[in-house]
């Protein structure tokens, strides 16, 4: 059994979002990047979950990046990653990510993938079902359990309004998000360890985009915020009502 | 040509379906094009009436006698056939099944995909929102052929009446290779990413059993209930309820948050939001200076006091 977990970097939660270049490029000075959490918490906590209770399985994590994600791999195998592939572009767009990776599968076969829900930067949530539309196999988005049973899978996913639990035979890839797994903290013993872990570099396979990224702009501003008490609430409820026309 | 990627429920088609054809029909006015539905599932005379109403002229129904439920490996496939076949594009909502299909079609088809786009392009520069609601990024697709996703409720809807052509096609599929083995209805209250309206509470609430306030708020308004994640956490209130960074990302009209201090998490989730309501005790609390209206008050006052005031307009 052979599990991959797809693992993006992206900017602390709490970042202030700018950018330089004419608003063209993402300004990273000063940013502190985290590893992507839903990939973190739920997709690789949920793999090494997996790992821990069959010591057979072989676990391998997957990157798509250049040299400067190397510390976020290290972060991945203080937490309990084994061995790392990544793949040495910097992809420009969601489908470029899912190509990159899913062309190595073709060449590398894995029973499961497991992603997170989305970035929390360019929140596509895309590249999961890209790759399995590549690799023409069943994918899961807002997968909140799973439980592996020799050559199947079930799942339990977020549907409108409740959930519905699925099971397939594999290979198959899943997108983990809240419930999947427990958050973890990385001990000692692997912290040292992550420093001297396996990590394999893969030359990017021949992508054209097919996206042209123009440029960014922020939202607009809040016009202000205007306050109300206890005894001024009917004003508030008039504006919602008669000028804004929300109830 | 620009198809509409139709999805139905038990009361017809769904709500982001008529945003996404007046989107689709306003981007086709400026190139004469032809606007079509494609559904796969049945198309019932209420449905029929919908699309009437709402400008569609043709629909077409890949129909396959096999089909039960929805399948994202076996429905992107036929869709993406489709499209090529016709060289046309196609807009999806992203909503849960547009989320499954639009990114596996694109791929399928090696078309430029664009998803979380908010208004219509200007030369075909799409918008979309990035950053969590933090960033507009302006992005162009290189291909002929493209794929996209309009972020739910970010576009208005045209009442149009016309007479409307259905044509149903006989399709070939392979096998399913997913099995739903149980469902699980969590409430039957308003759906969170669809509501356009919402109320959630926090801790400022102080526990489980005074969730009344914010249900009969939700109830008058005909809103969806919501929460922060400590109170989720707390197990206050179910984890399907949490809205913010970790949890459901939303964007109705109007969002109402009564007892929540605004930690930036919880932001992340609700500032697409268009108007957002801030009631709570503290006028420091960070989601008064990140709203458009905040009462400052008591909740345990306030809310009962705003009850009776919607009740009064409402009349």
């Amino acid at each position: 059994m052979k599990i991959l977990v797809c693992i993006s970097k992206t900017p602390d939660t709490t970042s202030k979002i700018s950018f330089i270049d004419n608003n063209s490029k993402f300004d990273d000075k000063d940013v502190v990047f985290i590893i992507n959490p839903y990939d973190e918490w739920y997709a690789l906590v949920r793999g090494i979950e997996l790992k821990e209770a069959d010591p057979s399985i072989t676990l391998h994590l997957m990157f798509v990046g250049t040299s400067d994600i190397d510390p976020i791999i290290r972060k991945c195998f203080a937490l309990g990653g084994e061995q790392a592939i990544r793949i040495d572009c910097m992809p420009q767009d969601s489908m470029e990510t899912a190509f990159q990776i899913a062309t190595y599968i073709q060449d590398n076969p894995y029973d499961l993938i497991l992603c997170g829900k989305e970035t929390i930067d360019f929140n596509n949530g895309a590249v999961g079902a890209m790759i399995a539309a590549k690799l023409d196999i069943p994918h899961f988005n807002l997968a909140s359990e799973l439980t592996l049973n020799d050559t199947m899978i079930t799942v339990k996913t977020e549907v409108d309004g409740g959930t519905e639990t699925f099971s397939t035979c594999l290979p198959a890839l899943v997108c983990c998000q809240k419930g999947m797994a427990e958050q973890r903290i990385a001990n000692m013993r692997n912290i040292i360890a992550s420093k001297t872990k396996p990590i394999q570099i893969v030359p990017p396979y021949p992508f054209t985009p097919n996206i042209q990224n123009v440029n960014f702009e922020l939202p607009p501003p809040k016009s202000g915020v205007k306050l109300y008490n206890i005894e001024t609430i009917n004003d508030l409820v008039q504006t919602l009502h008669q000028d804004l026309k929300l109830f | 040509m620009i198809y509409v990627y139709l999805e139905a429920h038990e009361l017809g088609f769904k709500k982001n379906c008529f945003e996404t054809i007046t989107y689709a029909l306003d981007l086709a006015k400026h190139t004469q094009e032809e606007v079509i539905g494609i559904c796969l599932s049945h198309i019932d005379s209420n449905m029929f009436t919908q699309a009437e109403n709402f400008g569609l002229k043709k629909i077409i129904q890949l129909y396959n006698p096999g089909f039960s439920n929805f399948d994202a490996q076996l429905f992107s496939k036929i869709i993406a056939h489709k499209i090529k076949t016709e060289q046309a594009n196609i807009v999806f909502s992203n909503t849960v099944q547009g989320k499954y299909l639009a990114p596996r079609v694109a791929m399928l088809n090696h078309y430029s995909f664009l998803n979380n786009i908010i208004g219509l392009p200007e030369n075909l520069v799409f918008k979309k929102n990035v950053y969590s609601g933090k960033a507009i990024q302006m992005c162009k697709p290189l291909n002929t052929n493209w794929v996209i996703a309009i972020a739910s409720n970010s576009y208005h809807i045209t009442e149009q009446k016309v007479s409307c052509n259905i044509s149903v096609e006989n399709i070939d599929i392979d096998l399913s290779k997913i099995k739903c083995i149980s469902s699980e209805k969590t409430s039957d209250t308003i759906s969170l990413v669809d509501a356009e309206i919402v109320v959630a509470g926090g801790r400022g609430l102080k526990g489980p059993e005074n969730w009344g306030i914010i249900e009969e708020l939700a109830k008058i308004l005909g809103a969806a209930t919501a929460c922060s994640r400590p109170v989720a956490d707390l197990h206050w209130r179910p984890h399907h309820e949490h809205v913010g960074q970790t949890g459901i990302q939303i964007n109705p009209n109007l969002y109402i948050a009564i007892g929540i201090s605004g930690a930036i998490q919880h932001l992340a989730g609700v500032n697409r939001s268009k108007h957002i309501v801030v009631i709570n005790i503290d006028p420091e609390a960070p989601f008064v200076k990140a709203c458009d209206y905040a009462v400052i008050g008591d909740c345990f006052q306030v809310v009962p006091k705003l009850i009776d005031a919607i009740k009064q307009v409402k009349k």
